[in-house]
């Protein structure tokens, strides 16, 4: 099912965007939104 | 449908969790009553009510506390709300791997988790060796997502002792124990069911060989 492809997308590709993001920026993100996500 | 129910069940739990942790804050807030009637739906109706914990995961997450534990109860609210039940033992699986893979990378990066401060914030014991628990905790969760890509039932021991741990040591107020009991309570129902644990049993019981899951 299509669905279960969608999910699985989103699963894998928000944290892996918001950890790029944490590592291409400066400590500061360390406190941010993204960081808060895995604290 | 055994996955489903477990589920659909603990997902009731964590959403009446997460009613009395956002109603006992010293700034309490009306999600207090989003989360007791999605709590409610999903213990009368399974797909509408996993959808409505979803809801208020995404809208804590957005607008009330950027968390892990609120976007976890998202994910697995719309596990059972949007998939095909089969599908879910898979999904499970990749969320999973998902969790302790990312988890370990963001406590390893920088390093400062592993210096042990963070759980020497928390736990009452003074003298505790906080680094080494601190190290312990980051292999157990990349041993873990070996273990749920194996998909082996020795991760379940081992999602236990350390989600269990995690809830004993880094609670020191209600609010933290509310909060960390759903998320590591949803952790071990998730491994369970990625590992195929919450299923097996009745389908032994049923005699049912099934070759969409087969038993590990």
């Amino acid at each position: 099912m299509w669905r279960k492809y969608v999910l699985i997308a989103l699963i894998v590709g928000m944290p892996t965007v918001l950890l790029a993001w944490r590592l291409i920026t400066d400590d500061r993100a360390y406190y941010g939104w993204g960081w808060q996500m895995f604290s | 449908m055994a996955d489903v129910q477990l589920i659909r069940w603990t997902l009731v739990l964590v959403a009446a969790a997460k009613a009395a942790d956002v109603a006992v804050r010293d700034d309490p807030t009306r999600y207090a009553w989003g989360w007791a009637a999605a709590a409610a739906l999903a213990a009368v109706t399974v797909r509408p009510g996993c959808f409505a914990v979803a809801a208020m995961g995404a809208a804590s997450n957005i607008w009330l506390e950027g968390s892990n534990h609120t976007l976890l109860i998202m994910w697995v609210g719309l596990m059972v709300a949007v998939l095909d039940p089969d599908d879910i033992p898979a999904v499970a699986q990749v969320l999973a791997i998902t969790v302790y893979v990312f988890a370990s990378a963001h406590k390893v990066i920088g390093g400062s988790f592993l210096t042990g401060g963070h759980i020497a914030d928390r736990f009452f014991w003074d003298g505790a060796p906080v680094q080494a628990m601190a190290y312990a905790a980051v292999a157990s969760q990349i041993g873990l997502a070996v273990l749920v890509v194996l998909r082996t039932r020795w991760a379940v021991p081992l999602a236990v002792g350390l989600h269990v741990g995690i809830v004993v040591v880094m609670s020191n107020q209600l609010g933290h124990y509310l909060r960390l009991s759903g998320f590591n309570g949803l952790m071990i129902v998730i491994v369970l069911v990625a590992t195929g644990a919450g299923t097996w049993d009745v389908r032994r019981r049923r005699g049912v060989a099934s070759a969409a899951a087969p038993v590990v």
